[in-house]
């Protein structure tokens, strides 16, 4: 189950690759929000820090210039387009997010959409941040989920690198034990093993903190 | 962490890999291994939340009508706010989806979609453009201009951490522009959906003003967004903090115009919704949801005092606290708590907290030319309250022997519902009546009415079963089996012990066909009152259907035990005699003995069969 590319997706990305604007804003929007976590997790703290103060119209550039580059690319399974996106949106971020940030943001929406011959490389800045629930949120789940993720995030980021690398391999991108055992030279069993040890670490994490304890 | 015990491992083990979503039963396990119950019920949990924190938004990538979905940026009482994109103009909108519970009455959408359409009209520079409404597979949208900015209410909050005295226009420049929510999403403007025209630049003089006069002026503008609003024939209804962004020009831009009125009914069923909206709601909107320009009025003085002060001038802990103190107490004097705050602020704050609608400013204009006479230093028209006319005003409104008699909040709370009870009593009469002349749809009418407003009495749940009731029997006369159904059952979940309700629910399920799930409701109406033998004679009509003709026949025993001359009942009988094909007298005689029938009514039924 877990291989299947989904329906919506497989047909975004062939409409993506002909160069549908529709579906380019389908794919940024459905997985903007997850890519910039993994990119996130997987940075350290002073570009973490920069990422934060990136706006989203900055990251949709990002990513719909790594969206057109889908035509080198040809995505087996969800995981696997999901790897490549957050990998090719964190080069992006590593390599010019101090350029993005001292430029002056000149390419909105409109123009880079409208502009049919853009160069691929040529964005602008980049990206986010965890968004806080604006107007008079009600003590409903809402408030607890995004308390739950950004709390869990802070957790990941104490496990060790290999360790958050096979969670955010397995869960956030949703790539199979057997295609993270191929990407990293392992056999499916030690891989298995190794995330079994991860969650195991993040839920003795988990069981110290008040986020999760308090619930 | 338990790693000492190795088969709790072993059991976590198999959790971690077999979890996908809820389907992991966590009961069997702890059936399975009951001395590890409470760790394995512990360990679950925290599996649980870390699952429930990996999973990605379900909203995000959907369409909807012309948008597409980005993420969620906010969420209250009036229902979820997305960032989206709208694909034809490839620009970003704030797009508003209305909460479920709204979009199920009928009324209620069509009277949002027709003031959308007019606010949708508006061009004004402080009220927030909505470029399009409409729904499609029951969800209902706005989509309005996005506004990078920070709401009010989120303003207070961070002020509230600066010394009040050091607070000056330059520092809301600050919070806004480093504020997490506003670098997010700080689009450009051209992505924003905004006319530029609209954003307006201040004079950079404009930053060193004092706080005073930076809110006032603010104030000065949101006043004449309403008046233009009032003017168009729209009022807010729910004007408070959170609905006032501001850019980090220091722009007011008035968002949700004219969404409120029916939410409140639907906000005061969660109170913990209504508790956030409450606070700005005025006197006349708590006792019967009456908005108009007074309103507005009113709640733009209750936002201009927390601004000013810093402080809610009907702060409560509960609910009922906060209704009391907006009902009855004075608002504390802002002198008091600063000295820096003019009294002719004070005053006109103060005119606008006028707990008598006719008392406050007769219309926007007025505040908002009051607003502007004070910026301008010339006179102004409210007129200061002395501390003895306060004193005044409080014991007029609040005679001696209801306070001796109830206590504060006793007495406004039989006064409101007082005042609500003739209503809903008028609502249900009438709904009798057109009930009564099988005119289903008006009844249906009158009972909704009345269920509307009983909502917002507090303990009426008495009363809103039987009104659930009334609906259900309604729905049943026009013969809408489904929704007679739904309404039996909310009756039912009021009080589970509700027969009539219980009956009802079994004739409708009867009339539609489904005899199984009469025949148990019949049987739970028999329950509660053993002694109907309509209810006997109910269930036999039900057995009958499915085929058990001899339950049948013996629910029919009863019913003519306790009316031993139905003739209904009997009827019954002689039909279930006839489907059993015994035609002559010696056979009926001894089927019926055999059922536990005695001699005296054997006799009348072979009687009535002839």
């Amino acid at each position: 189950m877990k291989e299947d590319m989904d329906y919506d997706t497989q047909v975004l990305i062939n409409e993506a690759k002909l160069g549908d604007k529709d579906a380019l804003n389908s794919l940024f929007a459905r997985y903007q929000n997850r890519v910039l976590r993994i990119v996130r997790l997987r940075l350290n703290p002073e570009l973490r820090e920069k990422l934060k103060m990136q706006s989203i119209d900055i990251v949709q550039d990002v990513f719909i210039a790594a969206l057109r580059k889908l035509n080198e690319f040809e995505p087996t399974s969800k995981g696997a387009f999901l790897h490549w996106l957050s990998k090719i949106v964190e080069n992006y971020i590593r390599d010019q997010i101090d350029y993005f940030s001292a430029q002056k943001r000149h390419s909105p929406l409109k123009e880079i959409l409208l502009d049919e011959t853009l160069k691929t490389d040529s964005g602008s800045e980049v990206k986010v941040h965890e968004i806080i629930p604006s107007e008079d949120t009600s003590p409903s789940q809402y408030a607890s989920r995004k308390e739950i993720k950004s709390a869990l995030d802070n957790l990941l980021l104490r496990v060790e690198e290999a360790d958050r690398e096979v969670i955010i391999l397995y869960k956030l991108e949703e790539l199979t034990f057997k295609e993270i055992a191929q990407l990293h030279n392992k056999t499916e069993e030690a891989v298995r093993k190794q995330y079994h040890r991860a969650f195991q670490k993040l839920i003795s994490f988990a069981e110290e903190d008040p986020t999760f304890k308090g619930i | 962490m338990g790693e000492k015990d190795p088969v709790l491992n072993d059991i976590i083990y198999e959790f971690i890999d077999k979890f996908s979503g809820s389907d992991a039963d966590i009961e069997e396990y702890c059936k399975k291994y009951p001395s590890l119950e409470d760790k394995l019920q512990q360990r679950f949990r925290i599996i649980k939340l870390i699952e429930e924190g990996l999973k990605e938004e379900v909203w995000s990538g959907r369409r909807i009508g012309e948008y597409i979905i980005v993420e969620e940026i906010g969420q209250g009482g009036m229902g979820t706010v997305f960032l989206a994109i709208q694909t034809s103009l490839n620009r970003y909108v704030a797009l508003k989806i209305l909460p479920f519970g709204l979009t199920l009455d009928n009324k209620a959408v069509r009277r949002f979609q027709n003031e959308a359409k007019i606010i949708a009209k508006f061009n004004h520079p402080y009220i927030v453009p909505v470029f399009s409404s409409g729904g499609e597979e029951g969800i209902y949208y706005i989509a309005m201009a996005f506004i990078p900015g920070l709401s009010l209410n989120k303003i207070i909050e961070i002020l509230k951490h600066h010394s009040f005295h050091e607070i000056k226009a330059s520092t809301i420049k600050n919070i806004i522009s480093t504020h997490p929510d506003f670098m997010r999403f700080n689009l450009d403007l051209k992505n924003s959906g905004l006319d530029e025209a609209i954003m307006s630049q201040r004079d950079p003089s404009f930053w060193d003003n004092s706080y005073l006069k930076f809110i006032l002026t603010i104030f000065h503008e949101v006043a004449d967004a309403l008046n233009y609003a009032h003017r168009n024939g729209i009022y807010h209804g729910d004007l408070k903090p959170s609905n006032i962004i501001l850019t980090p020009e220091g722009i007011p831009m008035i968002v949700d115009f004219g969404l409120a009125r029916d939410m409140k009914a639907i906000a005061s069923t969660q109170s913990k919704e209504f508790a956030g909206t409450i606070g700005y709601a005025s006197p006349e909107q708590i006792r019967d949801n009456m908005v108009d320009e007074r309103s507005d009025i009113w709640s733009l003085g209750v936002t201009l005092y927390e601004l000013i002060s810093l402080n809610h001038p009907f702060g409560g802990k509960t609910i009922s606290e906060i209704i009391d103190k907006i009902l009855n107490s004075e608002p504390p004097s802002l002198k008091k708590q600063s000295k820096k705050i003019p009294k002719d602020v004070e005053a006109i704050i103060f005119k606008c907290l006028e707990k008598d609608p006719k008392r406050r400013y007769s219309n926007m204009t007025m505040l908002r030319e009051d607003l502007k006479n004070f910026l301008e230093s010339k006179p102004i028209k409210a007129r200061p309250v002395g501390m003895m006319n306060r004193t005044y005003k409080w014991v007029k409104r609040h005679p001696l022997i209801s306070l001796l008699t109830f206590g504060l909040l006793l007495t406004l709370m039989i006064a409101s519902s007082l005042f609500l009870n003739k209503k809903i009593n008028d609502y249900i009469n009438n709904g009798n009546a057109f009930y009564d002349e099988g005119d289903y749809d008006k009844a249906l009418y009158n009972y909704n009415e009345a269920s509307d407003f009983l909502k917002r009495i507090p303990f009426s749940k008495q009363h809103q079963k039987e009104v659930f009731y009334k609906l259900g029997d309604a729905c049943l006369g026009k013969g809408d089996h489904g929704r007679a159904i739904s309404y039996y059952k909310k009756a039912i979940e009021i009080d589970s012990k509700y027969p009539q309700a219980m009956v009802g629910l079994g004739d409708a399920y009867y009339e539609w066909k489904f005899y199984d799930e009469a025949i148990k409701s019949y049987k739970s109406a028999i329950e509660l009152s053993p002694n109907d033998r309509y209810n006997y004679y109910k269930l036999g009509r039900a057995l009958t259907k499915k085929g058990s003709l001899d339950e049948a026949i013996m629910s029919y025993l009863i019913a003519i035990r306790l009316a031993p001359k139905d003739s209904d009942t009997i009827g019954e009988i002689v039909s279930i005699i006839n489907k059993k094909g015994l035609y002559k007298n010696d056979e009926i005689k001894k089927y019926l003995k055999d059922m536990g029938f005695n001699n005296e009514q054997i006799d009348s039924i072979i009687s009535s069969k002839q």
